[in-house]
């Protein structure tokens, strides 16, 4: 091997090592969430377990952290999503929600599960069983739409 | 090696590169027929002339912006494609959008800054939008 591949080598190995140790902050795992809409709120199972997996590493407290979600790149990728999402709505927290913020919540979930929006693409790439049917998509909009009549009833 | 080293740089470089690619938004041009903003909901003149201005571009029938219409449609509180609970929910989500400044799009501004929403029409703007929310609640 010449010098000059060598050295093109070794600056990759170490521009993945420096990388891997900057620093950024992963968004906390908290198992315990009293104010979680699937502990709070009763939800079809189908529903729950859609919610579960198409959506909660991202909206909830209770995120999954897959091996490679430590390793830079990605990492960076996982936890800026993890992030915003969180941001955007967060399951772990229904209860504390105001009424009119729990509509808006789903009005905005039956939109956006409605459209393909939801999940993001990326998603189910490396999440097989993240994947929504067109009917799982519609269950999803029927359960959002009922649930927001049902507040102010 | 050398094989190596073009498959990992493109691939890192790809997977870089995709955490971008999924925040891009088209800008669209706002409509140049402005639907009648007239609607059940309560709109008195100057209401309705922040809503002309900064936000009937995209949030109507006519618009060509798929997600804007998506997000927030002024015509279907008219044509009672809005239910109740969606139209407190909508009306919810224009003092959240307000309140976080994420309405009017900053791209969007940018190409027409005329169209920006000053801090006394964003005030006026999310107080009716709250009070309207809270009538239709019926608190």
């Amino acid at each position: 091997m010449s010098k000059k591949k060598s050295l093109i080598w070794y600056s990759i190995i170490g521009i993945f090592i420096l990388m891997q140790v900057y620093p950024v902050s992963q968004p906390e795992v908290v198992k315990e969430n009293p104010n979680d809409l699937l502990v709070t709120t009763q939800v079809p199972d189908n529903i729950a377990v859609m919610l579960k997996e198409s959506c909660y590493d991202c909206h909830s407290n209770e995120t999954i952290y897959p091996w490679y979600s430590y390793v830079a790149p990605v990492k960076w990728l996982v936890n800026r999503d993890t992030r915003l999402g969180r941001e955007e709505l967060n399951f772990s927290n229904w209860a504390s929600m105001s009424k009119m913020d729990r509509a808006t919540a789903l009005s905005d979930i039956s939109d956006e599960v409605s459209e393909g929006d939801m999940p993001m693409k990326i998603y189910p790439i490396m999440h097989a069983e993240a994947k929504l049917s067109d009917e799982d998509r519609q269950a999803i909009v029927d359960w959002a739409d009922e649930l927001t009549e049902a507040l102010f009833d | 090696m050398k094989r190596t080293i073009t498959i990992l740089v493109p691939a890192m470089l790809f997977v870089f590169s995709m955490s971008f690619m999924f925040d891009v938004e088209k800008i669209e041009e706002p409509s140049k027929a402005i639907s009648s903003t007239s609607s059940k909901l309560e709109m008195p003149e100057n209401i309705k002339g922040i809503l002309d201005k900064s936000c009937m571009g995209c949030h109507n029938d006519a618009s060509t912006s798929t997600k804007g219409k998506m997000k927030l449609n002024f015509d279907k509180f008219n044509n009672g494609k809005y239910s109740t609970g969606k139209q407190i929910a909508k009306l919810n989500g224009i003092v959240k959008s307000l309140t976080k400044a994420k309405m009017p799009p900053k791209k969007f501004l940018s190409k027409y800054p005329d169209r920006a929403l000053s801090a006394d029409d964003s005030k006026a703007l999310s107080d009716w939008a709250t009070a309207q929310a809270t009538k239709l609640a019926g608190e």
